[in-house]
């Protein structure tokens, strides 16, 4: 997605990116490899609660993450479309996004 | 490849532990390889082809000794291959049921969070504009 940053910003869209690491361990493991687009720390899973993606015990260590999804939220708040996954490995394509937005 | 055979003992496991390592190492982060192992499956399951094999064609000619390292090589090689296909095709889709939030959310709850530099980004710093929100899980 990072590649494709620019084609976001074409199109008047923001990436934003959420996870249950810390800042910290963003700074450390994420930002070395290169995103600029904000990733965000929901080490509470406030946010992923408030949108119902909690999976818990889902990760390899047993801890709660989020399950895998994008939210497209358009520019009035309201949520345009939800993109699930039912297998984590697998993730929605840049190109399949913005082809969405 | 006969001479190849006789090695397959160690050959075979070997690359079936580099397929299956490099899987998460190296391939999740390319899309069209992660979402299906191209690279990976493949190499696991030749590994242990190889490692059957060897075996096979080894046996006859060679002593006891000889005999446990090549089939604990291909228990190896096998092994790996296993888990692989266990993880791709099993373990990855042990998700829970969508969630009543999930499913019936129309309006984007707005949030504010802190990003790696410890600045604070809200959903509602933008307005007027789509945004994406990616939910990962830590690495991809």
């Amino acid at each position: 997605m990072q590649t494709e940053i620019s084609k976001f910003d074409d199109k008047g869209a923001v990436l934003i990116g959420i996870s249950t690491s810390t800042a910290g361990e963003v700074k450390d493991k994420m930002l070395p490899k290169g995103f600029t687009f904000p990733l965000l720390a929901d080490p509470e899973l406030k946010v992923i609660d408030a949108f119902g993606l909690r999976h818990v015990a889902g990760y390899p260590t047993g801890g709660d993450v989020s399950r895998p999804a994008v939210i497209i939220v358009d520019e009035k708040g309201n949520i345009q479309e939800k993109l699930l996954t039912d297998n984590w490995r697998v993730r929605p394509t840049a190109e399949e996004l913005l082809s969405r937005l | 490849m006969k001479s190849l055979l006789k090695h397959s003992f160690w050959l075979a496991p070997l690359i079936a532990f580099v397929g299956f390592v490099s899987y998460f190492t190296v391939f999740v982060q390319f899309p069209s390889l992660r979402d299906v192992p191209w690279v990976n499956l493949p190499s696991v399951i030749l590994a242990s082809s190889f490692a059957v094999w060897g075996l096979v064609s080894n046996w006859s000619m060679i002593g006891n000794g000889r005999r446990i390292l090549h089939l604990g090589g291909m228990l190896f090689a096998v092994g790996m291959a296993g888990l692989l296909l266990f993880y791709v095709f099993f373990l990855s889709y042990q998700m829970p049921g969508l969630s009543e939030t999930t499913r019936q959310l129309e309006k984007a709850p707005n949030f504010t969070l802190s990003d790696a530099n410890g600045e604070m980004v809200s959903l509602s710093d933008f307005r007027d504009k789509k945004v994406v929100l990616s939910f990962y899980r830590g690495f991809w």
